[in-house]
């Protein structure tokens, strides 16, 4: 399954601070002229937007971007991971490309393919200025000797782009030039086909702190200790927060900190989050999508920090106060005439709904890919899969696959009896270049097992069985 | 007063045998099913579905998915398998409009998905799981108020010996792979028969 995930890199003199969270709440001040945005959090709330205007996700951001500098000399580039943002944004400045590119679109691709070692170096040196979010200051210095390293290894080697040195995989750079640049490369050869979360943890991402968001204070005149007392008091304060001088027109929440302090002045935070950017004045005065997400995060916190408490069967103190602050809000601007538009209003209501439940609703989109696994989105694709007869093919291969897979692909521990085989499906070819872990070429078959389950199986190169799939 | 003039004093009141049935566009395309269930499955209603996890009975599902979704109603399969991911590319092949569908995973009690229930978005909700009984006045009612129609799965056959008051209607269904047909038997709402429909119809 393909997570999608969309940073923006601006380069630009002048970004009037004022619309720096007009995109995004998530935004670092990279390098001098560099901004950096993570736009996956909004990003469904933009392509709700562009999907009513009748314009590409791209269209709009660029719109917005053009919207929102002075400066019309802008270099603009959109990718699944930061680096790649980064990488291609160097190149841009060093071309003199002025603009938006999207590294999905085929310009961008090829763009990305002529990166040159001098764009690579700047990448890193600006990486280097950041790292100590994350490293310590021996691992940024060897960093710093590895770089130097590598460059000089590249100079001798004549090597003239990092495309031409990509067949060097990730392991080899990391044995040669240490873990960061290791990492740096795996970034560089990113594509969303892999499974990052982890890896974006690494990458040193440091929002910038706004000091200006809503926030309030509540010091109890009484104690209380029960959901039901809490609960009204909590609502006077989303509604006191909502008409905040900073709550401006069109601001929206994603994170809120709530932090409550015990009468034994032991503190605990409840974050409380959106699925979607939220606005609090639209939902004045019940304010139900945020008590109810306060309440599934305050059921399950203050289970694990009464947990000290109820161990030596004493009773957890009441909360004597609390403060709520805004952490993630952005500030849009943007205006479309969304008022006969019925497909818009559904959205809305759907993002509504979304912001109110524990576990969120998952949407799916299928991309053009031929393993399983790889072609299915849950956010809307950067490409499309255009109405072409590559996209009735991909039907018809998955009429006959399960409704039903494994999020891991799990080994059968016996090979199954060729007579509970009862029928071949098809054979694919897994993409063995990017995993060495692969399972090269797959044999499905439908396996009838003792429960008359009809599972999803496949034998791979060596013979091995794995539990892909079941038919619900 | 004559039954005529009552009749041109009175245009809305109508005899019961005068009033036309009310309607319903199918809520497959599989025409035989349709015949089966004569309009037995209502929006507003809540239908009980034993079908044991993978005997494939699952795609009889997937009809009314398909025809409501087409007709640009949203759907929402409520599930409970942490470990599994719907493969919606093999259900968009059914003809499920994937615009319109949506899909979660619960935890087997519907305390964090009330607000679900609460909003006449949804035109189809199906729980794949087994939910505790006292939220099924909560459903019936909810469906009955909002229109909805709700399917409540089993992972095994259901028994009528334990009645369900909640549930409209209630079907056991079975696929046998030998035969290649699929098997759907009312046990409440309809009565008695068995529906068999070859694979080939619904595959």
């Amino acid at each position: 399954m393909v997570n999608n995930s969309v940073f923006l890199a601006l380069c630009t003199k002048e970004l009037r601070t004022i619309n720096i969270r007009s995109l995004t709440p998530l935004v670092m001040h990279w390098s001098e002229n560099i901004w950096l945005f993570n736009l996956s959090p909004c990003y469904s709330y933009w392509h709700a937007h562009s999907k009513s205007s009748g314009q590409t996700i791209h269209e709009i951001l660029q719109g917005l971007i053009q919207r929102y500098l002075t400066d019309k000399m802008y270099y603009a580039s959109l990718a699944p991971h930061p680096w790649q943002a980064i990488l291609l944004n160097n190149l841009m400045v060093e071309r003199h490309l002025h603009g938006f590119v999207s590294h999905s679109s085929p310009f961008g691709r090829s763009l990305y393919n002529q990166l040159t070692w001098d764009a690579w170096w700047e990448a890193a040196q600006q990486i280097s200025k950041n790292l100590a979010l994350i490293y310590n200051q021996t691992d940024i210095d060897s960093f710093q000797k590895n770089l130097r390293r590598m460059t000089k290894s590249i100079e001798r080697l004549r090597i003239k782009t990092p495309k031409s040195f990509s067949e060097v995989g990730t392991n080899g750079i990391r044995r040669r030039y240490g873990y960061i640049i290791g990492l740096l490369w795996e970034w560089y050869l990113f594509t969303p086909e892999h499974t990052w979360l982890d890896e974006l943890d690494s990458f040193p991402f440091h929002n910038i702190e706004n000091h200006e968001n809503p926030r309030c204070q509540r010091v109890m005149d009484y104690s209380i200790d029960k959901w039901e007392q809490i609960e009204p008091l909590l609502k006077q304060d989303f509604n006191k927060l909502c008409h905040h001088k900073s709550y401006a027109k069109g601001f929206f929440v994603l994170s809120l900190e709530w932090k409550l302090t015990l009468q034994d002045l032991r503190t605990f935070t409840v974050p409380i989050t959106f699925r979607h950017p939220h606005d609090l004045r639209k939902h004045f005065p019940e304010q139900r999508p945020a008590l109810l997400q306060a309440y599934y995060n305050f059921s399950k916190v203050s289970e694990e920090a009464f947990t000290s408490y109820l161990e030596i069967d004493m009773q957890p103190p009441p909360v004597s106060s609390w403060s709520i602050k805004v952490i993630d809000a952005m500030t849009s601007t943007y205006q479309a005439n969304h008022i006969f538009d019925e497909d818009y209003k559904d959205q809305e209501t759907l993002q509504s709904i979304d912001n109110q439940l524990q576990y969120p609703l998952n949407s799916y989109y299928m991309g053009e890919n031929w393993t399983p696994e790889d072609c299915l989105y849950l956010e809307p694709p950067h490409e499309a899969l255009t109405n072409t007869n590559h996209k009735n093919s991909m039907l018809l291969a998955n009429r006959n696959r399960p409704l039903f897979i494994m999020k891991d692909i799990e080994p059968l521990e016996q090979s199954p009896a060729t007579s509970s085989l009862w029928q071949f499906q098809e054979r694919i070819m897994s993409k063995w270049w990017q995993s060495a872990a692969s399972f090269g070429q797959r044999d499905y078959y439908i396996l009838v097992n003792h429960k008359k389950q009809h599972l999803w199986v496949f034998k791979d190169q060596n013979n091995k069985w794995f539990l892909h799939g079941i038919f619900g | 007063m004559s039954l005529h003039q009552f009749k041109n004093d009175y245009p809305y009141i109508k005899k019961a045998s005068e009033i036309e049935p009310t309607t319903q566009a199918p809520l497959t395309r599989c025409t035989p099913l349709n015949r089966f269930l004569e309009d037995c499955i209502h929006h507003g209603q809540v239908s009980e579905w034993g079908m044991p996890w993978g005997h494939t009975t699952r795609y009889l599902l997937l009809l009314f998915l398909a025809e409501a979704t087409q007709r640009g109603q949203w759907c929402l399969w409520l599930h409970r398998r942490e470990h599994l991911n719907i493969f919606a590319p093999s259900w968009l092949s059914f003809g499920v409009d994937l615009t319109k569908f949506r899909s979660a995973h619960f935890d087997g009690t519907l305390d964090g998905f009330r607000p679900v229930f609460m909003e006449p978005f949804f035109k189809i909700i199906i729980i794949d799981s087994k939910i505790p009984k006292k939220e099924l006045p909560f459903l019936a009612k909810r469906a009955r108020l909002q229109k909805q129609l709700i399917f409540v799965i089993h992972d095994n056959h259901i028994s009528g010996r334990y009645a369900n008051p909640w549930a409209k209607t209630r079907f056991n269904s079975w696929y046998d792979s030998i035969e290649q047909r699929f098997y759907l038997r009312p046990i409440k709402g309809l009565s008695s028969r068995q529906l068999s429909l070859r694979a080939e119809d619904i595959w």
